[in-house]
């Protein structure tokens, strides 16, 4: 029952996160820490693909230089790679075995006492975000259960790096939109400062602004903001 | 034209198809007679595609808020400006709140939007549409529809309604394969003059006044209630220097 009652609280802290404010780098470590309460491993880490599709290293059990190195020979060649690439899960039973496959990999995670690996994707439908690295020093395969369980809680940090990528590029191109269209009611602001102060029309003042920027090399947007923010528009309208 | 209105606008099999309305309004879009283009264009095409008498399309700016980009006549014309003069109605909740906005009566109405309500009645409309124009979080604007008298849109024209507002966010946004935004805005964003007018009106006051633009806009806004005004025409009339706001008589004109 306590087992239920732990991987229950897992998962609700998990999509807890996901409903408030939060960040990928702040998931991923809660991802970990509960794959560490659950799982029986000694280690692990969580890496995410880049834009160049290379690894990073998101989150990790330990903020030992060791754990991370062995992380990142590891995305260069290994299991999690594997993982990445396919969108399967790669298990290890015994890295000592068949070294050629990984030997920089399988070495490094000797002289730390990692005899074992499970590489578990982070996948969403067909697209592929990274992997879930869990370490073990016994030798052996982990459960098909412990597997579920690891494989579930990838999943629910998928969902929410996912979803954070994809406000952060909403995000970005709201504010480009908003850009656009209050520069352009910046220029029409322009105009009116300049006609009241140099009591000229509206076309006069355009033809005015322009001048003036291309005689200081200055985008017409930024000569209109510097209107509407009250420097000095003598040079504008008098120019030498 | 009127057989085109026959054709999309018969729907003897009610669908709640997005697919269905899209391809109805991208039809429509084509056959608009004449040469509008443009937002206007898209304006007429909703009226086309939509059991709708008039249509209007406004941009939410920063710091400034709607602004009427385009509409199918002067009915809708008026009604935006009114929005955009009093600074309420059910377009600019809809651009708020990210859902969709309906005037169905004064009673329905609730008490919301008391001054445009209060326009809205004297025009012999029957209901107001509002759908916020929107691609996932990326608010562009509203479009905003007109009913004639005793006229609704049922459950399928809604949801047709709310699947067109989206497709004009998408063509407005033109996001590229990489979901970039164009360099420069392209013509579907060309401003009325009367939208210009009253942002160089705005620049005008600014100067006369020495004050910000988000006061200046706003002293413009006051002016024309005060006045029972548009804004559009109070804009040009600052313009043309037969108003001035900054002398202890406001409203000579």
């Amino acid at each position: 029952m306590e087992d239920y009652a732990r991987l229950a609280r897992a998962f609700i802290d998990l999509t807890e996160t996901l409903v408030d404010d939060y960040d990928a780098v702040e998931l991923s470590q809660q991802l970990i820490d509960n794959a560490m309460e659950l799982l029986p491993i000694a280690a692990a880490g969580l890496l995410v693909g880049d834009v160049h599709g290379s690894l990073q290293v998101l989150a990790a059990s330990s903020e030992e230089t060791r754990l991370l190195e062995l992380l990142q020979v590891e995305s260069d060649i290994g299991p999690c790679l594997v993982a990445y690439r396919t969108g399967e899960v790669v298990q290890v039973d015994d890295l000592r075995v068949d070294p050629e496959r990984w030997p920089a990999f399988a070495q490094q995670a000797g002289e730390y006492h990692y005899r074992s690996v499970s590489a578990l994707p982070l996948r969403l439908r067909t697209a592929r975000f990274g992997a879930l690295n869990l370490f073990s020093t016994e030798v052996g395969t982990m459960s098909p259960t412990d597997v579920s369980i690891g494989q579930a809680l990838a999943d629910v940090a998928t969902v929410g790096i996912v979803h954070q990528r994809t406000v952060a590029q909403a995000d970005a191109i709201n504010q480009q939109l908003q850009a656009a269209l209050t520069s352009r009611v910046v220029i029409e602001q322009a105009k009116g400062v300049l006609s009241e102060r140099g009591s000229i029309d509206m076309e006069r003042a355009f033809t005015l602004m322009r001048a003036h920027a291309r005689r200081t090399a200055q985008r017409l947007a930024d000569v209109a903001r510097s209107v509407v923010e009250n420097s000095d528009t003598d040079d504008i309208l008098n120019p030498k | 034209m009127i057989q085109l209105r026959q054709i999309v606008g018969d729907r003897a099999v009610h669908t709640h198809d997005p697919q269905d309305a899209r391809a109805r309004f991208l039809a429509a879009v084509e056959q608009v007679p004449g040469s509008a283009s443009g937002p206007a264009r898209l304006c007429a095409a909703c009226v086309l595609a939509l059991p709708v008498q008039h249509a209007a399309i406004a941009i939410s700016v920063a710091g400034v808020g709607l602004e009427v980009l385009a509409a199918t006549d002067q009915v809708a014309e008026q009604q935006e400006w009114t929005q955009v003069t009093l600074g309420e109605g059910p377009g600019v909740d809809a651009v708020a709140s990210g859902g969709p906005v309906a005037l169905l009566s004064l009673a329905q109405a609730a008490g919301r939007w008391p001054l445009f309500v209060q326009e809205f009645v004297g025009t012999g409309l029957g209901a107001m549409y509002a759908f916020p124009m929107q691609v996932g979080t990326i608010r562009v604007g509203v479009l905003d529809l007109y009913c004639a008298a005793g006229e609704i849109l049922d459950g399928s024209d809604f949801a047709a309604a709310v699947s067109i507002s989206e497709l004009l966010a998408a063509v407005l946004l033109a996001l590229g394969p990489d979901d970039q935004l164009p360099a420069t805005l392209g013509p579907w964003w060309n401003q009325p003059l009367a939208t210009r007018e009253v942002h160089q009106a705005t620049g005008v006051i600014m100067a006369q006044l020495g004050i910000d633009a988000r006061s200046a806009y706003v002293r413009l806004q006051a002016f024309a209630f005060g006045n029972r005004q548009q804004l559009r025409d109070v804009a040009r009339g600052v313009i043309d220097r037969r108003i001035r706001l900054d002398q202890d008589t406001p409203g000579a004109t």
